[in-house]
C-alpha cells in the first residue's frame, strides 16, 4: 500500500514540524490510518485549553482526503456540536493528493484562532460572536475551561 | 607511433562516448578508415549549469523587439578532427559552431579551447574541451543573448533563428528533465525525469504512477471539472493525452464525454432530449411555445411536460389531475384500476406512470433544479448558500439567484432580499413539512421577481423524471443518469437574476 510510506513520513514530519500548536500527534497502535492531534490554539478564547482533532485517513490515501473533525467539544461558530467543520482544503472537491496533513493542520488552527462569523455552522454562535462578542468570549471561555484537555507543559 | 596514436585517439573517443550521454557525439568521417583522419561533433549541452536560464533579445527585421526567456541554453557543436599524430605531437583541429553565440563569445571560447591544448600536450584533451565551454559558459555574466549579435546572423534571419534556438532550448529542457531525479510529492519515492510528468505552466512534478492512480480514482467517482495538477490549490489543467494515457480508452471517453454535456449545458438553450434511448442534447428553439428539438434525434418536444410537442394546446398533464390519479390507483377498488388499466393501455403503464406522477412530487418538495444546469439538488441541511458540484456554480436556496464564486456570501449581506437571511427558515421549513403555508412562501420567494411565473399554474411545474431518483435508491432501480430538465419559464427567471 503506498499510502503507508507517506503516512508514516508524514507522521514523523508532523511530529518534528516545530510547531507547537499541532505537533502532538499520535497514531492509533494498530493502525496508521487513525490519528489524534492535541489542537493547542495561541488566541483567546481558546488558548486555556487543548482540543483533540481525530483524522480518519481512507484507505486510498492520498487520492481521498482525509476525514478530519474534533473529538473535544468546542464553542466555535465554525464548528458544530459534533465537532464537525467546513475546512475547503480536504473537501472532495478541493482535495489535491499532494496536500499534507500539517497544511490541513495550519488551515484548521487558523480557522480556530480567526472565526468566520460569515461563513458559520453555528448561526446562533455566529450571531453572538458579532453582536455580543463578549458574551461570546465569556461563554466561549468557560466552555473551553469545562470541555477541554489540559494543555502539555 | 602513427598506430599507437589512432589506438589511443579511440580510446579517448570511446571513452568519451561512456562519460557523455547517448548521441552526444557523432562521427562525421569512418572511423575504421586507417587511413583518414577521425573526425566527429561533440554536442555540449548546458543543462549542468546551476541557473541555466537565458533570454533571448532583439529586434526582428520588421523593427519589433523580442525578449523570449529559454528554460536552458541550446547546446554548441564542437567540431573535431584529429590529425595522425594527436596526441603524441599534435593538438586536434577544433571549431566551435554555435546559433547564438556572438563574435566575442566565440573568440573567448577559441582561445580557451587553445589554452587547454596547449596546457595538456600529449594528453587527451577532448573531455578538457568540452568541460571547458561549460565551464566558460557558467562564468558568462549575464545570460540574455542580444541576437542581433548573433554571428549567424546573415547566414539566417533573425526571426528563423530565434524560432530555432526555442526549439532546440526546448528540446534541451525536455531532455534535461527526463534525465533529473525528482521527489514525488505524493508517494515521497525519488524517480527520474523518464518517470514523472510536469503540469505547465506551475511547473509542479509528480512522478506519473500517483498521478495516473489518482485520475482513474477521481474518474471512477463523480467528475465535475478537467484534470488537474496534484500540487495543494493548484489550478494547472492536465493535458489531454496525459489523461488519455491514465485512464484508458473506455474511462476516458466516459470523462470526455461528462466534460464536453458539462460544457454544452452550460450553454443556456441547451436541455436532455426526453427519449429514454436517447438523451442527448436538444436545444430549446422556440422559448415563447416551449419548442425544443434533440439535435441527434430530432425529436420535437414540449419543454414543459417534455412530451412531443403540442403546439398552443396546453400541457397534457396538471397536477390535479395527477393527484386525482395518484389517488385513483392507490384507493379505488378492482373497478376503477381496471377502468385505468384500459383507460392507460395497460396496469404496466399506469404503474410506471403512478410512481413518475410519485417521483415528481417528490422531487417537486424536496429538491430544486441548480439554476446552472438543472440538476436536481436536495437540501438537506446547513445553509442557504448551494453549491453545485456538476457545474460549479454557486446559487441562493431562497431565489435561485447564482451568486460570485469568490464571495457567494456576499448575496447574503449588504440590503438586498436575501440579506441576513443565510440560515433563515432552516428549521421550520424543513423540520415541518406538514405547515403548506410555510412551504407555499419559501416558493413565492423564490420567485417574486415579477416575472410571469406566479400566473402559470402550479401544474406547469413539471419535472422531467429521470433516472436520478432510482439511482438515489428512493424508488426502482433504473439505468444511470443523474439529471432531469426544469421548465422553461424558470429558466427565463433565473437568467434575469443573474
Amino acid at each position: 500500500m503506498s499510502a503507508t510510506r507517506r503516512l508514516q513520513k508524514e507522521l514523523g514530519d508532523l511530529k518534528g514540524c516545530g510547531v507547537r500548536a499541532y505537533e502532538n500527534v499520535e497514531c492509533e497502535e494498530t493502525n496508521l490510518l487513525k490519528w489524534t492531534v492535541l489542537l493547542l490554539p495561541d488566541k483567546e478564547p481558546y488558548n486555556k485549553g487543548a482540543f483533540k482533532v481525530g483524522i480518519t485517513f481512507p484507505v486510498d490515501y492520498p487520492f481521498k482526503p482525509p476525514k478530519v473533525a474534533f473529538e473535544t467539544k468546542i464553542y466555535h461558530p465554525n464548528v458544530d456540536e459534533e465537532g464537525k467543520f467546513c475546512l475547503p482544503i480536504v473537501t472532495t472537491e478541493n482535495w489535491k493528493p499532494a496536500t499534507k496533513t500539517e497544511q490541513v493542520m495550519m488551515a484548521l488552527l487558523s480557522l480556530i484562532n480567526e472565526p468566520e462569523p460569515n461563513h458559520p455552522i453555528r448561526a446562533d454562535v455566529a450571531e453572538e460572536f458579532q453582536k455580543d462578542h463578549k458574551k461570546f468570549m465569556k461563554t466561549a471561555e468557560e466552555h473551553t475551561r469545562k470541555n477541554a484537555e489540559k494543555r502539555p507543559e | 607511433m602513427a598506430d599507437d596514436d589512432r589506438e589511443t585517439q579511440l580510446f579517448e573517443l570511446e571513452a568519451l562516448e561512456s562519460v557523455l550521454r547517448e548521441n552526444k557525439v557523432t562521427k562525421t568521417s569512418d572511423w575504421t578508415d586507417e587511413n583518414a583522419e577521425i573526425e566527429g561533433t561533440i554536442e555540449v549541452g548546458f543543462d549542468s549549469i546551476s541557473d541555466p536560464k537565458v533570454t533571448l533579445t532583439g529586434t526582428s527585421e520588421s523593427g519589433d523587439e523580442f525578449s523570449v526567456s529559454l528554460d536552458i541554453l541550446p547546446p554548441v557543436r564542437l567540431k573535431f578532427k584529429l590529425p595522425k599524430d594527436y596526441p603524441s605531437d599534435s593538438s586536434p583541429k577544433l571549431e566551435l559552431e554555435s546559433d547564438w553565440m556572438n563574435q566575442e563569445q566565440r573568440k573567448m571560447c577559441e582561445s580557451e579551447l587553445s589554452k587547454i591544448c596547449e596546457e595538456n600536450l600529449m594528453m587527451g584533451v577532448l573531455y578538457l574541451c568540452y568541460q571547458g565551454i561549460i565551464d566558460l559558459i557558467d562564468q558568462m555574466p549575464t545570460r540574455t543573448i542580444n541576437l542581433n549579435e548573433a554571428c549567424k546572423i546573415g547566414e539566417i534571419s533573425i526571426e528563423s533563428l530565434k524560432k530555432k534556438l526555442l526549439g532546440k532550448g526546448e528540446e534541451a529542457a525536455e531532455e534535461h528533465f527526463v534525465n533529473t531525479l525528482f521527489d514525488c510529492e505524493v508517494c515521497y519515492d525519488s524517480l527520474m525525469g523518464l518517470n514523472c510528468i510536469k503540469f505547465q505552466p506551475c511547473a509542479h512534478v509528480f512522478c506519473k504512477s500517483c498521478i495516473f492512480d489518482y485520475y482513474r480514482s477521481v474518474a471512477k467517482g463523480v467528475v465535475s471539472k478537467a484534470m488537474q495538477c496534484l500540487a495543494e490549490g493548484c489550478k494547472s489543467e492536465a493535458s489531454q493525452s496525459i489523461v488519455k494515457e491514465a485512464l484508458g480508452d473506455e474511462l476516458y471517453s466516459k470523462y470526455e464525454e461528462v466534460l464536453v454535456e458539462k460544457a454544452i449545458r452550460e450553454m443556456d438553450d441547451s436541455v436532455e432530449c426526453p427519449r429514454e434511448n436517447c438523451q442527448k442534447v436538444a436545444y430549446v428553439t422556440d422559448r415563447q411555445r416551449h419548442l425544443a428539438e434533440c439535435s441527434y434525434c430530432q425529436f420535437s418536444f414540449c419543454n414543459l411536460c417534455k412530451q412531443t410537442f403540442h403546439g398552443i394546446s396546453g400541457c397534457k398533464w396538471k397536477k390535479g389531475d395527477k393527484e386525482r390519479l395518484v389517488k385513483q390507483w392507490q384507493e379505488g377498488d378492482a373497478d376503477v384500476k381496471a377502468d385505468m388499466c384500459r383507460q392507460f393501455g395497460g396496469e404496466k403503464n399506469v404503474a410506471a406512470l403512478v410512481e413518475r406522477f410519485l417521483n415528481e412530487e417528490w422531487l417537486d418538495s424536496n429538491s430544486k433544479p441548480c439554476p446552472k444546469c438543472a440538476v436536481s439538488i436536495e437540501k438537506n441541511e446547513g445553509c442557504h448558500k448551494i453549491h453545485c458540484t456538476k457545474c460549479d456554480t454557486y446559487f441562493c436556496w431562497l431565489c435561485t439567484a447564482v451568486l460570485s464564486k469568490e464571495d457567494p456570501y456576499q448575496h447574503f449581506q449588504g440590503d438586498g432580499t436575501c440579506s441576513g437571511r443565510l440560515f433563515e427558515g432552516v428549521h421550520q421549513f424543513y423540520d415541518d413539512d406538514d405547515d403548506d403555508d410555510e412551504h407555499d412562501d419559501l416558493f413565492e420567494l423564490a420567485f417574486d421577481d415579477g416575472s410571469d411565473y406566479e400566473d402559470d399554474e402550479d401544474s406547469d411545474v413539471e419535472f422531467q423524471l429521470e433516472e436520478w431518483l432510482e439511482q438515489e435508491g428512493h424508488f426502482d432501480d433504473g439505468p444511470d443518469g443523474t439529471t432531469f430538465e426544469e421548465e422553461e419559464e424558470e429558466k427565463e427567471k433565473i437568467e434575469g437574476v443573474e
